[in-house]
């Protein structure tokens, strides 16, 4: 009993911790969806500055405290006016997950660095406020800070969770996480939100470091270890309420201590930290709605994602100086890229022979394994996700007891490590896609934790010293050191991996990636199994970096677990950061540049924190592209400016009119220089056989199965789909036959949109069944239904929009969705996919535009390249939402025939507001009023119809007033 | 149909909102261009046009969401761009289209926090008249007021959005899409509340996708047509118009 009294203590003392980070935390999320993962760092630069007052300079201890925390406070205050205000504010601002996890991961880089040149290495803490001996309570003991503390944390989280709920600041504080857009509507000045409680917290933490610090003491760097704790307590909590933030902190101390007591004392941390990441996978929910990633929040926010970079040609570049620079800065082919690469560090190495700068080398080329994987998946997929620097270490480790106990050569045993880590990673990564965003970088931030908690501990693996004396890759010819010979085979290695990544990047299913980094349910609307996708990049990174891992035993010949702990995952951010995430190279510049600082000497590499952390922080700053995006916006500055004619192309309104108008008038030099067909209709759509574009046609595609006219298409029976108490959909039932146009109108509102998002799969209905084709798809995926044959385009126009018409066509394009990412080594199916979308894209007319990026074209032009990229994966039934909003009546028109003539060779679905062009040419016409179907009938029913009278009397009234006001204008 | 007639009691002579040459933008994307008009005291004015012309960004950016060129004087006053909370202040409060109320929050909080664009006192804002004005104008939330605003139907939240934006003492409300999506007969509802707030001198700009229906309350109409904005033909001009499209044929070229 005792022993159970004594763990819960001592499990309530450090809870008390974890309790109030968590609350830091919790209070700013809250407010302003930040995470300050630099917390723990305020707490114990609070400590060691009270330590250094009244130790070095003798004051008293309440002065030093205040002017301490003034300090902390002016210091936070500052750092959110330089950095946070940049970063989240005005046009710089940028991306939510960006700015969640790296800002104050390089904040806390930053004040590291500073603590160290202040502070020294040595343990020091505040002294106690309250000394004495430990408490008694019915023969337990407690120390007297944590006494304090606990009173402290428990009295902060009340008195927070008072505020929330009876201020009206605190209650719009909620408000602001509830719907940040909304309390903004209301007058919530959301900004200065952010910035107090960023003070205040910073502030809070200072002062719980100050009481703390007697029990534990604090180092420059303890800091990372106190964020992590309280920032998983506060996941816990989900991010929302401040007193369940205490409690769920006290809770995973007292949770910790009796594993400790009970299980395992070594590996209480690694056992708590496993059985937390477990829940957050298998739970994503308990993060709650709070997740950064979650609000979906109009344009208004401003925070445009703009990461990918136009894949930059600079034209008509002159000098040798641009060229060589364009081929860097454009990475070159595969061949090109690894054989340069290859070569360069070989002669590098060489050249070093001996010399202390090679090893610093070598160890570069062990990182940019991993970095070429994260590169994938991080830069191309945009999928964040930290285990990495796990997998290294088991690559590691893997091959040290491979070969020093099993006597395995280590060019077998890294293999053997590779393949290992590819099934781990698949048994792992099936469990870490199935979230996304936010989720799965949480997640995976402990993965390291728990790693190189297990290993440090571990007798089997050697504890904290590692394995020692593991034998070279490579003991070939003796005029060059070991390092250099075992270094040679690695650069050979990550030649060969360099040419694979630039090989999948250059792919169809590259293609798929980048989609995938952009907008995941597009993705998969489009046919990509994008969880799938996810899984093999995850695996494909895990196996990358064991590769770097074995490797790194190879040739360093030993390994400790001080190489892959959480330092190391950073560290290797850093460098994806800092040379540039969405390019092979620029991973590959970033590590050696990182690894350069880290390790070389003088000033830099003895204030490397420090460096880093400002590094970094300008980076996602000023240059989100990295150190090699900087180069390439510098080339293509150099290359504008030294070309001697500035070629201009009007971008005014070519697209649809190109795209449809019957004589060549408009822009026809453009069309004519490049030679293509263009998609001409013939005027009347009765007059003869139309020249369809091929794509539509269907001309190498099976012949349609749905062979009978009027077979079942499509059918919705009893659809219903909820949205909290907002019923959208009820019980919708609805069937369309065969061929030909049919529309769906109704006002806005509807359920419309809805309704098409329950048909591809974007939703899933609560109740009732759809089939298309005959199938039963209520519980299929969203991307099996497109790969069934179904394709949409949306209201509002998602493309990505930084890639050219080409490429965003080109995507749907890819021949198969079904392949392996393996598969895109052998055969990139990029020709094919160009082709098939060059086709579709100059039979729409948008030839003259297409290697334009879709983001400087009109309205009408991304209109007909979403059309386009729904057309070419030839589908059986095409559903259409708006497909004429924003267009003139002459277009709406053109646009009109369009479909009839799609309409031939498919089953064409549009939701409309244009009644008139609606009846003049859907032979079947449904009426969605409220959520339900309230009108059913061909265009004469429709005419004569009492209901579409009353009810859709005001569209028709608009659409009356356009014709009056083109009336006048003509 | 009943169409109002504006009169000099009901609204008075001068200028609340005044637009010139507006231009609003989202980055390079010129949502709406060449704007002018202007809105008096006591008057119901609709902003009418089809889907995706720009009408919630006209409304948007006279909320001060969205960045804007040209000027825009309220009250007198030129308004600074992009300050939301300056515009709350100043007693232009908005209504957004699909409400974005707080979906975890009690319908009562909701409507408090309606008060804090003027005071940022808890009890001020409950003893307030604004305050007891809002819970007033839709009678039917009172027995819901502690249940929270995300399981609430369509209609009811649709009234709890306009009795928050009424809490923030608005000199203007500008209500974007009231109805969206709302059936007929709640929708009648949310229209007689928009009513009788004018009735009593509360000045209103209405988004409406609807030109018939938002005629029924406002005095005059301004139409977006592809980003433009131009006084709306009259009530009789629309209805006829809106006869004449029921008929099957039209010519539109």
């Amino acid at each position: 009993m005792t022993v159970f009294g004594d763990l819960l203590l001592a499990g309530i003392s450090s809870g008390a911790i974890y309790a109030v980070f968590a609350l830091c935390l919790t209070m700013l999320f809250r407010t302003s969806a930040l995470l300050n993962l630099a917390v723990g760092d305020f707490a114990m630069l609070g400590a060691l500055g009270v330590d250094f007052f009244t130790r070095v300079d003798h004051w008293p201890l309440a002065g030093a405290i205040a002017f301490d925390l003034v300090l902390v406070g002016l210091f936070a205050f500052l750092y959110d006016l330089a950095v946070l205000r940049t970063a989240l504010e005005g046009s710089r601002a940028r991306e939510a997950i960006l700015v969640v996890f790296f800002f104050t991961f390089s904040l806390s880089l930053f004040i590291e660095g500073v603590s160290q040149h202040l502070f020294g290495t040595d343990v020091h803490s505040a002294p106690a406020l309250w000394s004495g001996p430990a408490l008694t309570f019915w023969g337990l003991y407690m120390q007297r800070p944590a006494v304090i503390l606990l009173a402290l944390a428990i009295l902060t989280g009340l008195g927070f969770a008072g505020y929330l709920r009876f201020s009206l600041i605190g209650k719009a504080m909620v408000a602001s996480g509830d719907n940040g857009f909304g309390a903004s509507i209301v007058g919530v000045k959301q900004t200065s939100f952010r910035r107090w409680m960023f003070v205040a917290m910073a502030v809070l933490a200072a002062i719980f470091g100050i009481v703390e610090s007697p029990i534990t003491g604090y180092v420059f760097n303890s800091g990372g270890q106190l964020s992590l704790l309280g920032l998983i307590a506060a996941a816990f909590a989900g991010f929302t309420k401040p007193a369940r933030a205490v409690a769920a902190g006290l809770t995973i101390g007292i949770a910790e201590a009796m594993l400790g007591g009970y299980v395992s004392s070594q590996y209480q941390d690694t056992l708590l930290f496993a059985v937390l990441v477990a829940v957050i996978l298998f739970r994503p929910q308990i993060l709650g709605a709070a997740s950064p990633m979650a609000g979906d929040q109009p344009a208004v926010g401003g925070r445009a994602s703009r990461r990918h970079r136009p894949p930059v040609e600079p034209r008509a570049a002159n000098g040798l100086l641009a060229s060589v620079a364009r081929r860097i800065v454009n990475e070159g082919g595969p061949v090109t890229l690894a054989v340069a690469v290859t070569l360069v560090v070989l002669a590098a190495l060489l050249r070093l022979n001996g010399n202390y700068n090679d090893s610093i080398l070598v160890l570069a080329v062990c990182f940019a394994f991993a970095i070429l994987g994260m590169v994938v998946q991080i830069g191309h997929s945009n999928q964040l996700a930290f285990h990495q620097s796990v997998f290294m270490m088991v690559g590691a480790y893997g091959v040290g007891v491979l070969n020093t106990k099993y006597q395995v050569p280590v060019i077998v045993a890294v293999f053997i490590m590779v393949a290992g880590a590819a099934v781990v990673g698949m048994l792992i990564g099936s469990f870490a896609t199935r979230v996304s965003g936010f989720a799965l970088a949480l997640a995976t931030l402990f993965f390291s934790v728990i790693a190189s908690g297990y290993v440090v501990f571990a007798g089997y693996f050697g504890q904290a010293t590692g394995i020692t004396s593991i034998g070279s890759i490579w003991s070939g010819p003796s005029y060059v050191s070991t390092l250099e010979r075992s270094g040679a085979v690695a650069v050979v290695l990550l030649g060969l991996c360099i040419y694979g990544c630039a090989r999948i990047l250059r792919s169809g299913v590259g293609l798929e990636l980048s989609l995938l980094g952009e907008n995941e349910p597009m993705a998969a609307s489009l046919g990509i199994n994008t969880r799938r996708r996810k899984l093999e990049v995850f695996v494909l990174s895990a196996a990358l970096a064991a590769l770097g891992g074995g490797v790194f035993a190879g040739t360093q010949t030993l390994v400790s677990p001080s190489n892959f702990d959480q330092t190391a995952e950073l560290t290797l951010l850093i460098m994806l950061f800092v040379g540039g995430r969405a390019t092979l190279i620029g991973g590959l510049v970033g590590t050696g540049v990182i690894e350069y600082l880290q390790l070389g000497n003088g000033f830099i590499s003895s204030h490397v924190l420090l460096v880093e952390g400002v590094l970094f922080t300008l980076i996602l700053l000023y240059a989100p592209e990295g150190l090699m995006g900087v180069l390439r916006r510098i080339v293509v500055n150099l290359s504008r400016a030294t070309s001697q004619r500035a070629r201009h192309r009007p971008l005014s309104s070519v697209g649809l009119s190109v795209a449809v108008a019957g004589a060549g008038a408009t822009d026809g030099g453009h069309a004519g220089r490049l030679g293509e067909a263009r998609f001409q209709p013939v005027p009347g759509r009765t007059t003869g056989a139309p020249s369809l574009p091929a794509a539509a046609a269907r001309p190498t595609g099976p012949a349609p199965s749905a062979a009978g006219k009027d077979d079942i298409t499509l059918a919705c029976r009893g659809v219903t789909k909820r949205f909290g108490g907002v019923i959208a959909v009820n019980e919708v039932s609805l069937t369309v036959r065969g061929l030909g146009v049919h529309a769906l109108c109704g006002p806005n509102g509807a359920g419309k949109s809805t309704l098409f998002e329950l048909i591809c799969g974007g939703l899933r209905a609560d109740d009732g069944e759809v089939s298309l084709l005959g199938r039963d798809v209520t519980r299929t995926p969203a991307f099996a239904r497109a790969q069934l044959g179904v394709a949409r385009t949306l209201q509002a126009v998602r493309l990505m929009n930084s890639r050219s018409v080409l490429d965003n066509v080109a995507v749907a394009a890819v021949p198969s969705h079904q392949t392996f990412l393996t598969h895109a080594l052998f055969r990139s199916d990029l020709k094919v996919a160009y082709e098939r979308a060059w086709e579709t894209v100059s039979q729409l007319g948008l030839a003259p535009v297409a290697s334009q990026s879709v983001g400087e074209l009109t309205l009408e032009v991304q209109r007909m390249t979403e059309l386009a990229r729904a057309l070419v994966t030839r589908p059986r039934i095409l559903l259409l939402d708006e497909p004429a909003s924003g267009l003139s009546a002459s277009q709406r028109g053109r646009l009109a025939e369009l479909l009839v003539h799609l309409g031939e060779q498919m089953t064409v679905v549009l939701v409309e507001h244009d009644l008139q062009m609606v009846s003049d040419i859907a032979k079947e016409i449904f009426v969605l009023l409220d959520g339900r179907l309230e009108f059913q009938g061909d265009a004469s029913q429709f005419a004569n119809s009492q209901l579409v009278r009353t009810e859709l009397m005001g569209l028709m009234a608009n659409e009356a007033l356009e014709a009056t006001s083109e009336g006048g204008t003509t | 149909m009943p169409i109002r007639e504006t009169t000099q009691a009901s609204t008075g002579t001068t200028d609340l909102l005044r637009v010139e040459d507006l231009k609003v933008l989202y980055g390079d994307f010129v949502a709406v261009e060449h704007a002018s008009f202007s809105v008096r005291t006591g008057e119901c004015v609709a902003v009418i046009g089809p889907n995706g012309n720009g009408k919630s960004s006209l409304a948007l950016a006279l909320a001060g969401f969205v960045s804007h060129l040209g000027k825009v004087q309220f009250g007198g006053v030129l308004v600074p761009p992009r300050r939301p909370a300056w515009m709350v202040g100043h007693g232009l409060s908005l209504v957004p289209e699909r409400r974005q109320l707080f979906p975890s929050m009690a319908v009562i909080d909701n409507i408090l926090l309606g008060c804090y664009g003027w005071t940022k006192n808890l009890r001020k804002a409950r003893a307030s008249e604004a305050f007891a004005e809002a819970l007033e104008l839709f009678p039917e939330l009172k027995p819901r007021l502690s249940q929270s605003a995300g399981t609430l139907s369509g209609g009811q939240q649709q009234m709890v959005a306009l009795a928050r934006g009424l809490a923030a003492a608005p000199k203007i409300l500008i209500t974007d899409e009231p109805c969206l999506g709302l059936a007929e007969i709640v929708a009648r509802r949310v229209y007689e509340a928009i009513k009788q707030l004018n009735d009593q001198g509360r000045t209103i700009l209405l988004v409406e996708e609807n030109p018939l229906r938002a005629l029924e309350i406002c005095h005059r109409a301004l139409r977006v047509e592809r980003g433009v904005v131009e006084e709306a033909p009259d009530a009789d001009v629309l209805e006829q118009a809106a006869n004449v499209t029921a008929r099957p044929e039209r010519s539109t070229s």
